[in-house]
């Protein structure tokens, strides 16, 4: 039974939709689903498409996040393409199957929009969910636009399931500021993804006609081999990645950097360095003090894990002073912002002339404002010139008063 | 510089539309996206979106859409609402009971799908000195409202744009603006024809001029959105004394149920069945408390003498 | 619990006292919040309440609001049971410890998403471990506050933004809903009573709750919320689809006591189930053989409760 063929198109698509399409043309086998905001559209989008014809997949209405990974560790142990998803406090609910999936390196992919975690109630976003799980061996990264968020869908899904990597993916986006606002989106004809992502090939599977066991039990003299296992895995990762984000781009027309996507970095004198959505608030008051004369630059990381140590280091030491925006929280976290200073400061130790500053900004879901980060480019600019750090984390709007 | 004017966007035009929840809030989406589907076919850099604070949304709730149209690239992209108001939409004439006009530009369009003329919509106004236009069109002419649950929450709405009433009211802001062409509109809209029906047959007069004739509300001046600073320990809130001005609802009621006190026998169904406990005993019948009432109708359609009628709220002047 | 709630005789004795006061953000003919209100009214003042995630947290509480003037706390969709048994031991201590003279009725109003899928092990455990607690399920069939998504209460043949009707799936939803009154009555054998109700029937729904609060142990109500919003049609006839669904066997009320049951309403004649679904917007792209099975899935419920056999179809 083939899925109907749309073709190519370019439309306004909001994150959730574009992720749905490249759930489409990606030919995801088996899709486990459970609402909850801001990610539900996603799930919504490919209810219609299956009932359309558009997509030919099981959908199973899990009872809870932790039964939706727990279908998809179950269908892609038997070798299928699965896909889930979920935000906030879903995320966490599933916590318990995201050490088991990457230690039976399943490469399913979970899609992530975004939302603080309770208590109490708040449909806003914080990075808080997803970074939460940053440990469980998963790759993990943020899309900063519908369109990158489509792409990812497809890049992950052949990186996940390449021989030299099998692990699973959580693909990240900001709730609300990536995942409902519409921006125009070009999705891709469904032969030209066929070619360039091949059916996934399972290392190892449930099949009766090539019995194994997955997952026996095993005792401490097995650990350090068991995790050490994963380590290579991530390693390959870390090499895969530019080897696949070139051929991605040569596919489908793209630019898409491995690693960091700098924007007027040049010669700047101060830099921020953020991950999704405020990234590019960030570049449009980069652009403006541009004009001005002030030299500010902007990194957004793609992938926080793996986290791009050698070349966030290699390319930090040139600045005299960074901002890290952290939208999440990590409370009585070292240096006291969040979670994304702690990694960065962790990965350009030793360069003791880039001085690097927490801003712990949007929090809530709370919007990030451009007069903001003109403010905490005055703060950084201070850093630079005077070579000295009054203060090592701040948190907005309380400590920035405009 | 200061950021404010470092940041102006000075070809950027915000228009917001304000519509129901549930029963007409896929038109209001609509006219926000068929104006921002408009300009993209005029050749505009364009933004349009739900109001996610407002979601989701429930039944008569007042919620809010946004289109963005700018000759530039729109550099404030990620907000929850437009910043002002160049052009207000209003679904249902009721909505002018809510706070629509606050924080319009100078020259602002208020767009008003009703039968009634632009005169009596003033009557519940305030006189803010930035209104310039106050436009009439009767959307029902052209169409139903439209009503899906298929298009919410950033999924793509399976049934097309600008089918119900949001035809004639983006034709109306078209004519009444410019902002976007008519051609355009008909370009990206299901029924082309309902947009030109708007397009031609709206009503638009001169704001200022009717309040210059005594007609409106006073206007106390706008209020901006507030920084919040604190919350109370933990979130935790004391219990009500005996009504929640946390959310006060009367802004939801299209129609208020009005009652004939000598029909009323007190028999008491009317308060079992409210959801929002606003019917009381009197001293020989029951009162309605319209501080709160959403004009749902389940005490006139199940009280057993029909003492209650359901009559439009623009219909009460008070 | 301490005090014994006297069963309310007629409307005229009804509480005047609101314990779920105007202002809230629910819908205009919100079925959920009308029973929710019912509730709290036949409960009264010495009861403190569970709220899961769902429609009536986040409608009720938005924003940084309440309008309950009992003792209230958000709980996860997940652990209702959980949370209401803590707090049910909680006060089992202060009782034995200090004496403390208070017993507040400890009641959980879980939507069907929480109470019969998420939930359901939390509910499950909490009522096994024999807490003294009325779990309530409001069930408006579906996850609404998400924007209306199928549950296990969602009625075959049912719209959902999660079962849309298209051409490979012609009746939208194509599973049926799972029992949770029978599935939690069936294997709980220390229940000490279950209930369904309907706001069409309002004293008998508070004089459930009352029972289910008097009883010395778990009890468990579940109660039929229209929803405007998720079925489709116009708020002020919630009361009207409450009737029409108990009076087409649609929705079934009984009570069962020491295990013993009794159905508390039986319509002199039942409708055809097309009179019910023909209302709502949710099931209008539905087909006569849909229909069909839907009414046949009704008649072998409504025969095993002794009800009307159905009246010939209207022409």
């Amino acid at each position: 039974m083939a899925a109907k063929t749309i073709g190519a198109f370019k439309r306004l698509l909001t994150g959730c939709g574009a992720v749905a399409h490249g759930v489409r043309l990606s030919d995801v086998d088996v899709i486990s689903t459970y609402p909850i905001r801001p990610y539900t559209g996603i799930m919504s989008e490919l209810a219609r498409m299956i009932a359309d014809g558009e997509l030919v997949a099981e959908y199973l209405h899990a009872a809870g996040e932790h039964d939706q990974l727990s279908v998809v560790y179950g269908a892609c142990a038997a070798g299928a393409r699965a896909f889930t998803g979920s935000s906030g406090v879903g995320v966490t609910y599933g916590g318990e199957l995201y050490s088991p999936i990457s230690g039976e390196r399943f490469p399913l992919q979970m899609a992530i929009a975004d939302r603080t975690l309770d208590p109490p109630g708040d449909f806003g976003e914080e990075h808080t969910d997803a970074l939460t799980f940053r440990n469980q061996g998963w790759i993990q990264g943020w899309a900063a636009t519908p369109q990158e968020s489509l792409d990812n869908t497809i890049f992950l899904y052949r990186l996940g399931e390449d021989p030299r990597v099998m692990l699973p993916q959580f693909n990240c986006q900001d709730g609300y500021f990536v995942s409902h606002i519409a921006d125009e989106v070009e999705v891709y004809d469904e032969k030209r993804v066929k070619e360039w992502l091949p059916p996934f090939q399972p290392l190892h599977k449930l099949d009766p006609r090539m019995p194994e066991s997955l997952g026996p039990q095993i005792s401490p003299p097995s650990g350090p081999a068991m995790q050490h296992q994963r380590k290579l895995a991530f390693d390959n990762v870390y090499k895969v990645i530019p080897e696949l984000t070139e051929s991605f781009n040569k596919a489908f027309g793209r630019n898409y950097s491995p690693w960091l996507d700098e924007y007027m970095t040049e010669d700047a004198e101060v830099v921020f360095v953020v991950s999704g959505a405020h990234a590019l608030t960030a570049q449009t008051v980069a652009k403006k003090l541009r004009n001005l004369g002030e030299k500010v630059g902007v990194i957004r990381l793609r992938w926080i894990r793996p986290f791009p140590t050698l070349e966030l280091r290699q390319s930090l030491s040139r600045f005299k002073a960074v901002g890290v925006i952290d939208t999440n929280v990590d409370f009585g976290c070292p240096v006291g912002a969040g979670v994304l200073t702690s990694e960065v400061r962790a990965a350009c130790y030793g360069l003791d002339n880039t001085k690097i500053v927490g801003f712990v900004a949007g929090l809530g879901g709370e919007v990030v404002t451009r007069e903001e980060f003109y403010h905490m480019t005055h703060k950084l600019q201070v850093v630079a010139r005077t070579g000295k750090v009054e203060k090592e984390a701040y948190w907005l709007p309380f400590d920035l008063k405009v | 510089m200061n950021p404010h004017e470092l940041f102006f966007e000075p070809t950027l035009k915000q228009i917001t539309t304000w519509s129901r929840g549930v029963i007409l809030i896929k038109d209001g989406r609509d006219v926000s996206f068929l104006l921002g589907e408009g300009g993209r076919a005029d050749g505009k850099f364009v933004q349009a979106y739900e109001n996610y604070v407002d979601l989701p949304d429930r039944v008569n709730v007042p919620v809010t859409s946004f289109a963005r149209i700018a000759d530039e690239p729109i550099e404030s992209r990620f907000l929850y609402e437009n910043s002002a108001h160049d052009v207000v939409v209003l679904l249902e004439e009721s909505l002018v009971r809510s706070p629509v006009l606050n924080l319009i530009t100078g020259g602002a369009t208020l767009v008003v799908n009703t039968k009634r003329a632009p005169e009596e919509i003033a009557k519940f106004l305030p006189k803010h000195p930035n209104l310039k236009q106050i436009v009439c069109v009767d959307a029902s002419t052209e169409g139903r409202a439209a009503f899906t649950l298929s298009g919410q929450e950033g999924a793509t709405d399976a049934t097309g744009i600008g089918g119900g009433y949001a035809g004639p009211l983006a034709g109306a802001v078209a004519k009444a603006t410019g902002l976007v062409t008519l051609q355009g509109l008909k370009k990206v809209a299901k029924n082309p024809k309902a947009v030109e029906y708007g397009f031609n047959n709206c009503v638009i007069a001169d704001a200022q001029a009717i309040f210059a004739k005594g007609i409106g509300k006073e206007f106390q001046g706008d209020t901006p959105p507030q920084t919040v600073w604190e919350v109370p320990f933990a979130g935790t809130v004391k219990a009500p004394v005996d009504r929640n001005f946390g959310m006060v609802t009367n802004t939801w009621r299209i129609e208020r149920p009005v009652l004939q006190e000598e029909l009323c026998t007190q028999c008491q169904i009317c308060m079992l069945n409210c959801p929002d406990a606003c019917i009381k005993l009197t001293a020989n019948a029951v009162a309605v408390d319209y501080d709160f009432c959403k004009g749902c109708g389940l005490c006139t359609a199940t009280c057993p003498t029909n003492a209650f009628t359901d009559v439009p709220e623009l219909d009460f002047v008070s | 619990m301490a005090q014994i709630l006297e069963e309310i005789k007629g409307i005229k004795n009804v509480p005047q006292d609101q314990m779920m006061v105007p202002g809230h953000r629910t819908c205009a003919g919100c079925g959920p919040a009308l029973v929710y209100k019912l509730v709290a009214q036949a409960a009264g003042p010495n009861s403190i309440f569970i709220g899961p995630t769902g429609c009536m947290y986040v409608a009720n509480t938005s924003y940084g609001c309440t309008p309950w003037k009992m003792p209230w706390i958000h709980s996860q969709i997940t652990n209702g049971g959980g949370v209401a048994a803590g707090i049910e031991a909680a006060y089992k201590m202060f009782e034995k410890k200090r004496g403390d003279g208070i017993k507040p009725n400890i009641i959980v109003m879980w939507g069907d998403g929480g109470a019969t899928d998420i939930g359901l092990t939390s509910l499950s455990g909490a009522i096994y471990r024999d807490h003294d607690v009325l779990f309530v399920c409001y069930d408006n069939e579906s996850y609404a506050n998400t924007g209306v998504q199928t549950s296990p209460t969602t009625p075959y043949g049912a719209w959902t933004t999660f079962t849309p009707a298209g051409p490979e799936i012609p009746e939208g939803k194509t599973l049926w809903p799972k029992d949770n009154p029978k599935l939690i009555a069936g294997g709980h054998p220390n229940l000490r009573y279950l209930a369904t109700a309907s706001p069409a029937f309002a004293i008998d729904l508070m004089n459930k709750v009352r029972k289910g609060a008097n009883a010395k142990g778990p009890a468990y109500i579940h109660l039929h919320a229209p929803c405007p919003k998720g079925w489709n049609f116009a708020a002020k006839d919630t009361i009207d689809m409450a009737k029409l669904a108990v009076d087409t066997g649609m929705y079934l009320l009984y009570e069962i006591v020491d295990g013993q049951m009794r159905v508390t309403y039986k319509p002199r004649v039942r409708k055809p189930v097309a009179e019910y679904m023909r209302l709502q917007g949710r099931f209008s792209h539905l087909a006569p053989e849909h229909f069909a099975k839907m009414q046949e899935y009704v008649d072998k419920r409504a025969q095993e409760l002794g009800l009307p056999a159905v009246m010939p179809p209207v022409q």
